[in-house]
């Protein structure tokens, strides 16, 4: 059984929204059996969202035993439903999912009679294909005649062990495809029973459709499991404190210290009303030595809580960015790690650019929360509360008073800041924008420089100069006018003690002391200041706990193509592949590799040739195990490649593809790379065998050389031989050339073509070309077409008749006769 | 394919891998369709088109697809046949006759199903990786739930924007300085 992506922890609260038969409303039942479908018939509701003349509307897609139907609300917004167009299995010839441009159109087809049953939206189709998808196979299974064609086909070619030609097939056989192309598209069956009724509602499960949130009905994003509303921040918070945990000592420590600090800061105030009522004012009868006594006592007691508070916020900073920087890396090596694990499929399905944003700026954003946002709102919080008890219980009313502005300073502070933000948000898209121009220009400099455009840059880069030049202005602008206007709202609570405190003491109110009032003084920004972050703190807090969210998605996601606990150790793989029946997709209700059988013996040379899109990647990747078949087996010396240990597998598996890749690095170690035990005995004799060794010495630091960022520094030919050589070293029982001698010269390709005969020696090897001569040395060839294998057989053989294989090798042809005349 | 390449093709003969020189194929060409020369109608129950090309067999589900949708959506629209050959391209719709010019239009309509936002009721940022837009669109009101602009926006051109939701849906913003003030402002504000 094909192993699925689902995240191992239980955050998967999604719905596909594609309704059982025990979850459709009792009204939409009601519509159908009013329409003729018996409730009991009905085995699924699919959503959609457009209806016939295109407009948003909620349509219901219904799948009954014995037929499709629309339903609809009886009234825009009712919750009664009405039964649209219907169409019967029986004489159905094709359920013809059309992809459209934002979404697709659903078509009913009678042999050429058609007609437009649902249309929807991106958002609902792939919920609609999918049910399709599990449709079809019910209403057109596969024919008893259709798989003992397949047996036939699975019979390994005559001979091929030996290495000897396969016999020719039949001479009425190309006759006979002809006759099955002329044939009528098959009817459908006129109702699924009640097995396959159930197999298609469990199938159901298996589908990779849009999820919306069960509590919010937000869509999640493409793959996602996460709703980005409904996270529980506080959930992830543990979680993310948890991986703290190796710095329990340092959070311990900087606790202490924030709570010391706090504490330490509400002192200062304290000594101005000593400094004011017995030095500066006294309140009561003193004489002078007395007075500076006190004076330099309390400046004195002041420097020294300021310097215990210096040493104080010295230490926080430092344990703070220590666990922050900690944690971060862990975070980073782990999702990098868990990264390396994950199925090739989850690559396909996740752009590389979001991929490194979540590994770097994500982790660098929990980070600076960990660093800043969590050291500053525990001290924000702290501070505030204890300024606050402080002032209320030395006066009561001055503390009221002084709290009284504090919601308009959190609402203007609040509004204030969106509107900064909005704009400063724009600023970064700007210079994002014209980031990428620049970016742009000079990764494409030859290309400008060749058509002699540099003009056309200029101009363009000059268009995002200034629209950067105008962003920063208002951005700026916003800050420069409304800062001001904050700090003025926050000084409100100053300018109210001022005026009561005065007041108190002109009239001698409560025992008022110019010192009680100049203390009051010190407080209150210390009670404001943490307000005003306090306002921010949330959307900080939200933010981060999202970037959280989107990391731990990677670290929960299991690799689809995973190590079976019951792996067995193949150490000497001798080559032997069987396919067997085997049908792959990438999306799995699209095959793309369908009921392939298939039988190498060890040591052959397949050529696997088809046009573009026919599937022959794919095979190749299946024998990798890159992804595991959806459906039959795949053996190799006998044993299903699942149950193979992946690392042995892996490394007798050799790779040479159309597009190298070469690491940053050295000839040496890109040539060792997939045995870096390499000695330069054997890494040379490698790239001689693989016609490398002369341009590696013809550069000046020969196997020294530095390769550039994607080995921009080498040729295509000097890449595919560097890849050879690198395959040669790996020395694989199994070996795989997909497209490798493509995109290079004649003499270049005569070069490799001899290395690859060198390589294939021995090995059972896979060849993917589009230029068939390079498949001259390949034992059998393998013709796919949309993903069947329509042939098999020698050169010869294949050409002696009728087929694509003839097609293609005419093409090719013309094709050599048009370089040939242009070259 | 034409008959003649069908010809070669049942007369062709085993070839080698290392074949001789054969002619030069035909340099491929677009068939630019002449004004008169394409009549059209449109079969809404069965959302199918059918051209007739001249003097030719009427061509049954014909496709149509437009060249450059966004900066030139009635101009260059090709034809293409059931098999998805190309039958031929439209300089401009404008050049059809109306009843043909109708049809490949309901055609282009079932084919492009992104909807033009005309006007923004609301833009609420719920989180900071959660924005819902209320628009009204050329299908009607819409509510869809994108991330930041950073991710969801894509300018077009100095007016135009394209903004995908969270399900992959496209919005056309075909001309910001067009909509009303409110919409802009709304715009604005996250833009």
């Amino acid at each position: 059984m094909p192993q699925t992506t689902r995240p191992a922890a239980p955050r998967a609260e999604g719905t596909n929204r594609i309704l059982r038969a025990g979850d459709i409303p009792d009204a939409m039942l009601s519509a159908l059996t009013a329409a003729g479908i018996a409730r009991d018939a009905v085995l699924t509701a699919v959503p959609a969202d457009l209806s016939a003349d295109g407009r948003f509307a909620e349509r219901w897609l219904v799948i009954a035993r014995d037929r499709v139907a629309v339903v609809e609300p009886a009234s825009a917004g009712s919750a009664e439903f009405r039964t649209g167009a219907q169409e019967p299995f029986k004489g159905l010839t094709a359920l013809d999912y059309r992809a459209m441009v934002g979404g697709g159109v659903l078509l009913a087809k009678r042999g050429e009679a058609q007609r437009e049953l649902l249309r929807c939206s991106r958002a609902a189709d792939r919920a609609v294909q999918g049910v399709l998808g599990k449709l079809r196979l019910h209403l057109w299974p596969e024919l008893p005649e259709d798989k003992d064609k397949k047996k036939e086909e699975a019979k390994p070619a005559a001979g091929a062990k030996s290495g000897e030609p396969a016999k020719p097939e039949g001479g009425d056989q190309p006759r006979e495809k002809e006759k099955e192309k002329e044939k009528p598209p098959r009817e459908a069956l006129p109702e699924l029973g009640a097995e396959a009724g159930r197999i298609f509602q469990e199938q159901l499960g298996d589908l990779r459709v849009q999820l919306y949130c069960r509590t919010c009905g937000v869509p999640f994003k493409e793959d996602s499991q996460v709703c980005a509303l409904c996270i529980n921040p506080g959930r992830t918070l543990m979680r993310v404190l948890r991986l703290a945990g190796p710095y329990r000592k340092y959070l311990i420590g900087l606790a202490v210290i924030m709570v010391a600090g706090t504490l330490l800061s509400l002192v200062p105030p304290f000594i101005y009303k000593r400094l004011f009522d017995r030095a500066l004012v006294p309140q009561a009868p003193t004489t002078d030595d007395e007075r500076l006594l006190v004076l330099f006592l309390c400046i004195g007691a002041w420097v020294s809580v300021e310097l215990v508070s210096v040493g104080l916020r010295v230490m926080r900073g430092r344990i703070s960015v220590l666990i922050g920087a900690s944690v971060s890396r862990d975070l980073r090596g782990r999702t990098f790690d868990h990264l390396q694990l994950l199925s090739l499929g989850y690559f396909d399905r996740h752009k590389t650019g979001a991929l490194m944003s979540r590994v770097s700026g994500d982790a660098q954003h929990l980070e600076g929360f960990l660093v800043d946002g969590v050291l500053w709102t525990g001290v924000s919080i702290l501070q505030a509360v204890a300024v606050t008890v402080v002032l209320f219980v030395v006066n009561w009313k001055l503390a009221l008073l002084v709290l009284l502005p504090a919601p308009l300073v959190v609402l203007v502070t609040r509004l204030v800041w969106k509107r900064i933000m909005s704009r400063f948000r724009r600023l970064w898209e700007v210079m994002s924008r014209m980031s990428a121009a620049l970016n742009d220009s000079l990764r494409g400099v030859r290309v400008v420089k060749s058509f002699g455009r540099e003009e056309q840059e200029i101009s363009r880069f000059d268009r995002y100069n200034q629209a950067s030049r105008n962003a920063i202005i208002t951005a700026e602008r916003t800050w420069a006018t409304l800062m001001p206007f904050i700090q003025f709202v926050m000084g409100f609570g100053v300018y109210l003690v001022w005026a009561l405190g005065g007041f108190m003491i002109v009239k001698g109110l409560d025992g008022t002391t110019p010192g009680t009032l100049v203390m009051f003084l010190g407080y209150t920004p210390m009670l404001y200041g943490p307000l005003g972050t306090l306002t921010q703190v949330n959307q900080w807090f939200t933010r981060s706990m999202t970037a959280a969210e989107r990391i731990f998605e990677i670290l929960d996601t299991e690799p689809e193509v995973a190590e079976s606990p019951d792996a067995v150790a193949m150490p000497h793989i001798k080559g032997r592949i069987e396919f067997r029946n085997v049908t792959f997709g990438y999306e799995k209700h699209t095959p793309v590799i369908k009921h392939a059988t298939l039988d190498i013996a060890a040591g052959e040379m397949i050529g696997l040739v088809g046009a573009s899109g026919a599937g022959k990647t794919t095979t190749v990747n299946l024998i990798s195990r890159l992804y595991d078949a959806d459906q039959g087996q795949l053996l190799i010396d006998g044993v299903d490649v699942r149950k193979i240990r992946v690392a042995d597998l892996r490394r007798q598996i050799g790779v040479v593809l159309q597009e190298t890749y070469l690491f940053s690095g050295t000839v040496f170690e890109n040539i060792a790379y997939a045995k870096p035990s390499a000695t330069r005995e054997e890494v040379i004799s490698a790239a001689r065998l693989a016609n490398a060794h002369g341009f590696i010495m013809d550069r000046p630091d020969g196997y020294d050389s530095e390769v550039e960022e994607g080995g921009n520094n080498f040729s295509g030919g000097e890449k595919q031989r560097l890849a050879i050589a690198r395959a040669i070293l790996h020395d694989p029982r199994i070996l795989i050339l997909d497209e490798a001698t493509s995109s290079v010269d004649t003499k270049t390709e005569q070069e490799i073509q001899q290395a690859i005969t060198r390589l294939t020696a021995g090995r059972t090897t896979f060849a993917i070309a589009h230029r068939l001569s390079t498949l001259r040395g390949a034992s059998r060839l393998v013709v796919l077409d949309k993903g069947e294998i329509k042939d098999v057989g020698t050169h010869e053989e294949l050409s002696s008749r009728e087929g694509i294989y003839r097609d293609l090798v005419k093409a090719h042809a013309e094709m050599c006769a048009v370089v040939a005349v242009e070259g | 394919m034409t008959d003649g390449e069908n010809k070669a093709q049942g007369e062709a003969q085993p070839v080698s891998p290392a074949p001789a020189p054969a002619a030069p194929p035909e340099k491929p060409a677009i068939r630019w369709l002449e004004p008169g020369e394409v009549a059209a109608r449109w079969e809404p129950e069965a959302a199918r088109l059918c051209v007739r090309i001249g003097s030719g067999e009427e061509l049954a589900d014909v496709r149509a697809a437009m060249g450059f949708p966004v900066t030139a959506p009635g101009e260059y629209v090709e034809l293409r046949d059931a098999k998805g050959e190309p039958a031929g391209m439209i300089r401009s719709l404008e050049s059809l006759d109306a009843a043909s010019r109708a049809a490949v239009r309901a055609a282009l309509e079932v084919r492009y199903l992104i909807p033009q936002v005309g006007a923004i009721e609301a833009i609420d940022e719920l989180r900071p990786f959660l924005i819902r837009w209320r628009v009204r669109t050329s299908r009607g009101e819409r509510v869809f739930h994108t991330e930041s602009p950073r991710e969801a926006v894509r300018y077009q051109g100095a007016d135009r924007i394209r903004v995908t939701d969270l399900s992959g849906n496209h919005y056309d913003f075909p001309s910001i300085s067009k909509m009303d003030d409110a919409s802009r402002e709304r715009l604005s504000a996250i833009l």
